[in-house]
């Protein structure tokens, strides 16, 4: 079921909302959360389910066992590590035990010997990545007491399976929606649900007539990649640099429209990334959610910067290379994570200089910079990402596909909105007095709802993390 | 609650949704904005044959300039570049909402970037083979090397009986045509209704491209989709006794399928065209499985006078039919059915080919296709 289906519009969020909101306390709102949580992700599998419920558990007799040994610190090391261990064995299995095996059995064809691993066929369980870093997360927050566990199983399972953020973000962590958790029999509905469905509207809005219209061009493109001229293969990333972050950024202010609506209050995700005039600042505004854990839970505790350069290169890596990971088992994910390792580790080290330089330059730039690591991220595989870059960087004879002059028009145009226009949060700034009015909602609304009665489903491109 | 400001947004949003509709059908498949298409729009009734309307559009579907599909046609094929036509049914022509979705365009994707050829798609949703060879004699014109004939054959079990059979012979004894009736338009029946009709809920749905959208995507659940098939078969059986049904695959309507068939090679084959025959591949099996059920339900809204298990057994019994025909007539036999037939992911409903049942039959096509062009060439 997604978002951006007549099911989620027409008969999911009407029934969860006013059954939600008929709910008078507290506890029976978390239960319907859980309820609406699992329904939601059982319409992709309900199989996996049992293993969403099973992660759930271990994370929640996790936070009990640190209540109960709040001063023994050792027994505390052991509750910190065993589930996380149960999580990432769990994560690892259905995400990266196909890859790895498929990487042995290369690597051992590649040195002339016969494969000895059989092939896995696993099932990615969707959302995976999403719910592992949140249970995660939670355990690592207990233990360092930045977190008070909960002694609710159905709080501690709404957070895990809201269905809002359960298959592809924000990572939200829950200590950010803990009082709002809390306080749930005494949420204001009204003060969310304008709020609410403006985000809402404006992310459906982002995803289904820009991103959406956008893929069409973009997917029928790289489909024949080799054939693409210079100029069709640039374009065809700067389509998709634009798809990309039109996709992820409208579903990131769908979820957090979603949780307005029931009284949570989820952070958001992207400020504006392509108006980064460097890669920190690049980080600071892509996935704001992803690439603040990560700093939190694996860059700082290995020691961040804070070291000689060669320390701090070699948590870069480490950092980035598990990003990398993250986002897919595949070898371009990874080399993406390195890249952008590459690119913070440089602009550390120089950041003096770059710093210097004019935003009509460094914007543009660091536009650039991050195009270039979209190759890695959209490709197949890496000789795709090599031909493509061979291809956008020598003279190649390549075909420009009939419909470019209507692409190059989107493309430019999402560009240009994706570097000047405003977020959806700044509609919402307390201190503008710029709210969207209903009918302008409501007209937008209309013409997304078009699109989406006309076509094919299209799921959100980070649901394959 | 502000009531004014709910109903201005409600206002807005069907405002909105029906300008995205025809918005995106204009960008989409320039549809004009302002028009209400149908599908009526596409043919024309040309005193009992039917034919398409030159450069006429419905949706996704463009006719060309001789109102079938495929690209434009200027003379006579090119020597190096043989005509190949497409007669069928539904399952040929395509869905409207779906750009170059058929199994031809497929066809000519996959044929196109290695050699020339000229695909075109003279199928017309509910043409029988009867009806296929009234055309004949038009579509000949086009002087197409191979012609590929893909039978839709539960319409002979149809409530009325078969029309007489239509005889080639009969085309070239009758005096040049009469011009034809064209199909009332939307203008004409506009015309014709008053300013208060024009305003009716009713009619603003009919003209209402959200809504057409809607009906497409929409689909009721099973229980109540049971109930309104059940109602609709009950209502087409009221006037009937029981012995109306066919209880048994009836050997008239079989032997009638045959008969055109044959009819509609020879005629091909008099006009110096190679027909090459398809069988007919549905998503039921015969007997028919319990997850048939709902697809068997539905075809017999459509052809009440046929029990299900007649649904199921009569495509198979004339494909079976149909191979013997192509045997005997020394015609290429493409049996799509033996590749398909039962296999529920290749198919949207009991006859219509998924983008999986619409692949596996372009490359039956093209691999068929191919043969008979090398050996076509070998022979010149």
């Amino acid at each position: 079921m997604l978002f951006n289906s007549l099911i989620f519009l027409f008969l999911f969020l009407p029934v969860a909302y006013v059954v939600f909101w008929a709910l008078r306390t507290t506890a029976l709102r978390h239960i319907w959360l859980t309820i609406t949580g699992y329904a939601f992700y059982s319409y992709w599998d309900a199989r996996f389910c049992l293993l969403m419920a099973f992660s759930t558990l271990v994370s929640y007799c996790a936070g009990l066992a640190f209540l109960r040994w709040e001063e023994d610190s050792k027994k505390r090391k052991i509750i910190l590590i065993v589930p996380i261990t149960m999580d990432l064995l769990l994560l690892g299995f259905f995400k990266y035990a196909g890859f790895a095996v498929r990487s042995v059995n290369e690597t051992l064809a590649f040195m002339h010997f016969e494969p000895i691993m059989p092939v896995l066929d696993i099932i990615l369980p969707i959302g995976i990545s999403f719910y592992t870093f949140h249970t995660i997360s939670y355990i690592v927050d207990c233990y360092r007491g930045v977190v008070k566990p909960t002694r609710s199983l159905f709080e501690f399972s709404a957070y895990v399976s809201l269905f809002s953020q359960l298959v592809a973000g924000p990572i939200v962590r829950f200590r950010q929606i803990e009082k709002d958790l809390e306080s749930l029999a005494t949420a204001d509905r009204v003060a969310g649900l304008y709020e609410g469905i403006s985000f809402f509207v404006f992310g459906l809005a982002e995803k289904v007539l820009v991103a959406d219209s956008i893929a069409l061009h973009v997917d029928e493109w790289l489909s024949n990649y080799e054939k693409l001229s210079t100029a069709a293969a640039w374009l065809a990333m700067f389509g998709y640099t634009s798809q990309l972050y039109f996709d992820f950024c409208g579903y990131s202010s769908m979820a957090v429209g979603l949780g307005l609506m029931f009284g949570l209050r989820i952070p958001q995700n992207f400020n504006s990334p392509y108006r980064s005039r460097d890669p920190s600042d690049f980080w600071r505004r892509w996935h704001i959610s992803l690439s603040m854990c990560i700093r939190d839970y694996i860059y700082i505790p290995l020691g961040g910067s804070r070291g000689t350069p060669l320390f701090t290169i070699r948590n870069l890596v480490i950092t980035m290379f598990l990003c990398g990971l993250w986002h897919g088992a595949n070898t371009t994910f990874i080399v993406w994570g390195l890249y952008h390792g590459a690119l913070l580790f440089i602009y550390r080290i120089t950041f003096k200089q770059w710093d210097k330089i004019p935003s009509l330059v460094a914007v543009p730039l660091m536009l650039l910079l991050a195009l270039l690591g979209w190759v890695f991220f959209r490709a197949t595989d890496l000789s795709m990402a090599i031909h493509m870059f061979i291809t956008m960087f020598s003279p190649a004879h390549g075909t420009i596909p009939d419909d470019w002059s209507i692409f190059l028009v989107l493309t430019v145009s999402a560009t240009l909105l994706s570097i000047f226009g405003p977020n959806v949060f700044e509609f919402h700034d307390r201190r503008s007095a710029v709210q969207t009015p209903g009918p302008i909602l409501g007209l937008i609304f209309g013409l997304t709802l078009a699109v989406v009665a006309g076509s094919r489903e299209s799921p959100f491109l980070y649901f394959q993390f | 609650m502000n009531y004014f400001r709910l109903v201005t947004c409600l206002v807005a949003i069907a405002i909105g949704a029906e300008a995205g509709a025809r918005l995106d059908d204009y960008l989409s498949n320039d549809i004009p904005f302002s028009t209400t298409p149908s599908i009526e729009n596409l043919w024309l009734n040309d005193y009992g044959r039917l034919h398409g309307k030159p450069n006429a559009r419905f949706k996704a579907i463009a006719l060309n300039n001789v109102g079938i599909q495929g690209p434009d046609i200027d003379g006579p094929p090119i020597s190096d570049c043989p005509r190949v036509l497409f007669l069928g049914s539904s399952e040929t022509f395509g869905h409207p909402n779906v750009k170059q979705g058929s199994y031809p365009d497929r066809v000519a994707q996959l044929l196109t970037p290695n050699r020339c050829v000229q695909i075109l798609n003279a199928a017309i949703p509910g043409m029988t083979a009867g009806a296929m060879i009234k055309s004949w004699d038009s579509l000949s014109t086009l002087q197409p090397q191979v012609v590929f004939i893909y039978p839709s054959t539960l319409f002979y079990l149809s409530a009325k009986d078969p029309k007489p059979r239509f005889s080639p012979k009969q085309v070239i004894m009758t005096s040049p045509p009469l011009p034809p009736q064209p199909l009332p338009t939307p203008a004409a029946a506009e015309a014709m209704r008053t300013s208060l009709e024009i305003l009716s809920i009713g009619t603003l749905l009919e003209n209402s491209r959200f809504y057409d959208r809607l009906k497409d995507t929409i689909e009721l659940p099973d229980v109540i989709q049971r109930q309104r098939d059940a109602q609709n078969i009950a209502r087409q059986l009221k006037n009937h006794d029981a012995s109306w049904v066919f209880t048994s695959v009836p050997d008239t309507r079989l032997q009638r399928v045959c008969e055109d068939i044959s009819d509609l090679i020879d005629a091909v084959k008099a006009s110096g065209a190679m027909p090459i025959l398809l069988s007919q591949a549905i998503r039921i099996t015969s007997p028919s499985r319990p997850e048939d059920e709902p697809d068997l339900r539905a075809m017999r809204v459509i052809v009440p006078r046929a029990s299900e298990p007649v649904l199921a057994e009569f495509p198979y019994r004339a494909n079976y039919a149909f191979r013997r025909i192509a045997a005997e007539k020394h015609v290429q036999f493409v049996d799509t059915a033996a590749e398909l037939s039962g296999r529920r992911e290749d198919f949207v409903d009991m006859v219509h080919f998924s983008p999986e049942g619409r692949e596996v039959v372009a490359h039956l096509v093209s691999d068929a296709l191919t043969v008979a062009l090398d050996a076509a060439t070998k022979e010149h």
